[in-house]
């Protein structure tokens, strides 16, 4: 059985993405050149990082990672103790005022299947995303149920953490040097890479040859950059990822381009649509929190190591992923997966 | 002709015509001038009722939304009689705009947009129906774009039909209260010419009277008299109902697709779950919409119930207060129950208490317009007889002087 999403192969990427990217795809904000749509979509050109980049001949270039801040799955490593009773935080720290609050305010997605979506039978927010805000609010109340759901498109995951709306976001967020400058990150929880959904029997077979092509992406969405090195490619820039796939059935999008696992989620909804290319990125999941808060990112990095050494970890992903990364023609694995190991050292 | 003139049979045969003539005239533009009223206040009333028919397709389909929209948040299938309703509201809608399209180049044209709209509007709750009974969140997608084709399509292009046949309304009030004016100036102008020449006509034959033209004046002055007051009469009605039940109907309409809209809002907003800023905010919106028009209606009439959103605006309170704490669960329960303590039953009895008082506010309206119809084509018709009858008799009187001559 092969290692799932080894961390060795991981960070031998992430180093030879630094040197290969350094000044390039890395780290730069996505400027969207024009901006001609109205309401919900926009038509936007995201800017190459530097200059304009030359239309890529490859898709099998190995998926990189900025790592300017060093490796951005590397988290605060959770302290001695740093997994008191529930019900019992410590005094004066973040997780005692979570405590008498009542809640964890939590921002979700409830449009990604699997990961995190309002299911339409019970009117519940579940998925992958939602098990982990489970095992922080047991952590802390002794009750998963004490959670405050806040649903956030994807351009607002940053800033409502920023803002201090939310304590933390579990919503398919990547860690990235960019982003940690600007909040915190748990430990990578969840290894995704993205890909292009097109229509099954397309002849397309990656994002080079859709030139000329109209491409849904997610607004400020890590997916967004990739495309900056496709100035042929036309952009639909959406809030909400189901509306990408909405356009896609609609017709007035040729492709989606996300991670892995929303567009698995996808092709659940869709049979007609079908996961292609290799992985162009690495996205490693992790769970968001204030910058200021690094007291409650050792708490939950502490509750991630407990979810992934308890079994909580695979059997969540039995049960929301299993085999549909393949299914969806999305690579993944087949067997008893393996959780990505923590990575400490900020 | 100067010397036609300088006669004095000639002269008399000139003030006679002229009498006859201007008497003559008063008849036709005072007969003129009550078919203008009686047209303007007609189209005033049609105007109104289409005004209220946009109003009404509006409400009906903002009425669906909020249904349909109310059973995505409870979440499950949607009850079988609920989605007939839909349907049933969606064909009256489409029924709705067919009847509506009139004459109008430009309302046409509208209509077509809300047509287009419609279908677009159609089609993605259809699908989010379709992937909601799968269990597929892209359902929330086509909810949004549904949404986003009634709020930002049908509504605002219904919303500006109406206020151009309110405002086409208000311009057959103006054109009838100038019919007035206008029968009055013309009465006013045949009655000094028939004096003038009354009067000259004493003085030239140094007698008093002249009775034929006098009666002819009088025949004006009395047709002028009655007329004045049967337009004062109808001006005086046509003012007490635009400032009474005109008004109170335009407003409970308003305020009724304002309140549908903000119920399939608080639906939205509890839906998104905190991330529904747009909404909040147009709730807001049509909150105020809904007050102001009360307060509209309420100077205008006499409702019953001073106040009929204040029930379901302290469960809206309620509601939003559990759910910024946090007790989602609590929050939909409380929007989406049938129980009597819920936004539902709350709603129900607004917009049952808005929907009676409109009912009762325009049936009052449609009485009221008729009977300030009501005798004008007849005194039209009597002023147009005293006309004709003066400019008979004025010749007479002037043809007694003539004969004088021979």
């Amino acid at each position: 059985m092969r290692q799932f999403f080894p961390l060795r192969a991981a960070l031998v990427t992430s180093v030879a993405g630094a040197v290969l990217l350094s000044g390039g795809l890395t780290g730069c904000e996505s400027a969207p050149r024009q901006t001609t749509g109205t309401g919900q979509q926009s038509t936007a050109r995201p800017a190459p990082s530097s200059g304009t980049a030359p239309e890529p001949t490859s898709t099998t270039a190995q998926p990189t990672l900025d790592t300017r801040c060093g490796s951005p799955r590397a988290s605060y490593a959770p302290g001695p103790g740093a997994l008191p009773a529930p019900g019992k935080m410590p005094r004066g720290s973040t997780m005692e005022q979570i405590q008498r609050r009542g809640r964890l305010v939590a921002g979700v997605s409830a449009d990604t299947l699997l990961f995190g979506y309002r299911n339409p039978i019970s009117g519940q927010i579940e998925g992958f995303d939602v098990d982990l805000l489970k095992a922080v609010s047991r952590a802390i109340f002794g009750d998963g149920r004490a959670i405050q759901y806040r649903v956030l498109p994807s351009d607002e995951r940053i800033p409502v953490l920023k803002s201090g709306e939310v304590d933390i976001v579990a919503a398919t967020l990547t860690a990235t040097c960019e982003r940690w400058r600007q909040i915190s990150f748990s430990s990578v929880y969840f290894e995704a890479g993205q890909r292009v959904l097109v229509a099954k029997g397309s002849t397309v077979k990656n994002l080079s040859q859709m030139a000329g092509q109209k491409v849904c992406v997610t607004r400020t969405s890590t997916s967004l950059k990739t495309l900056g090195a496709h100035p042929r490619i036309e952009v639909v820039q959406v809030a909400h990822l189901s509306d990408c796939l909405a356009l896609f059935q609609q017709g007035k999008v040729d492709g989606v381009t996300s991670d892995d696992t929303v567009l698995a989620g996808f092709v659940a909804q869709d049979p007609h649509a079908v996961v292609i290319g290799p992985k162009m990125t690495e996205e490693p999941y992790a769970l968001g929190m204030s910058a200021k808060q690094k007291d409650l990112v050792g708490f939950v990095n502490a509750v991630l190591e407990q979810v992934r050494e308890d079994g909580t970890w695979k059997a969540s992903y039995r049960r929301w992923i299993g085999d549909r990364l393949n299914t969806a023609g999305a690579g993944g694995t087949t067997g008893t997966p393996t959780p990505p190991q923590p990575l400490y050292g900020r | 002709m100067r010397t036609y003139l300088s006669s004095t049979p000639g002269r008399l045969r000139t003030g006679a015509v002229l009498c006859a003539v201007t008497a003559l005239f008063f008849g036709g533009a005072g007969f003129l001038s009550f078919q203008v009223r009686s047209q303007a206040q007609a189209e005033a009333h049609h105007q109104t009722e289409q005004a209220v028919g946009f109003q009404e397709i509006l409400t009906q389909v903002l009425q669906a939304d909020a249904r349909s929209t109310n059973t995505y948040l409870r979440g499950g299938l949607e009850p079988v009689g609920q989605r007939a309703d839909h349907d049933a509201a969606l064909s009256d809608l489409s029924r709705g705009l067919v009847e509506a399209c009139g004459n109008d180049a430009a309302a046409r044209e509208r209509l077509a947009e809300v047509n287009a709209s419609l279908t677009l509007y159609t089609e993605a709750s259809a699908t989010a129906r379709a992937n909601n009974r799968q269990g597929f969140p892209v359902a929330s997608a086509y909810l949004r774009q549904a949404s986003e084709h009634l709020r930002k399509g049908i509504a605002p292009e219904l919303e500006a039909l109406a206020a151009s046949e309110t405002g086409r309304s208000d311009d057959s009030f103006e054109q009838a209260r100038w019919s007035s004016r206008l029968f009055l100036l013309f009465g006013l102008t045949a009655l000094g010419v028939l004096l003038c020449f009354q009067w000259r006509l004493a003085r030239s034959s140094h007698r008093v009277l002249n009775l034929p033209m006098l009666v002819a004046t009088l025949g004006v002055l009395t047709a002028l008299g009655g007329g004045t007051a049967m337009m004062t009469l109808a001006q005086q009605k046509l003012d007490d109902l635009h400032e009474g039940s005109y008004s109170a109907t335009i407003a409970l309409s308003r305020a009724r697709v304002a309140g549908f809209d903000a119920k399939a809002l608080e639906s939205l907003i509890l839906i998104a779950r905190g991330g529904a800023d747009e909404d909040e905010s147009r709730f807001d919106q049509r909150m105020d919409q809904i007050e102001q028009s009360l307060t509209e209606a309420n100077r205008a009439g006499t409702l019953s119930d001073a106040d009929p959103v204040a029930e379901w605006l302290a469960v809206h309170e309620r509601i939003r207060t559990l759910d910024r704490a946090g007790d989602w669960d609590a929050a939909v329960e409380l929007a989406a129950t049938d129980s009597s303590t819920g936004a539902e039953s709350a709603f129900l009895r607004f917009s049952q208490s808005v929907g009676s008082e409109l009912s009762g506010e325009s049936a009052r309206m449609s009485s009221q317009f008729r009977d300030a119809e009501s005798g004008l084509d007849l005194a039209g018709a009597g002023v147009l007889l005293s006309g004709i009858l003066a400019g008979g008799f004025a010749w007479w009187g002037f043809s007694l002087r003539r004969e004088e001559y021979r």
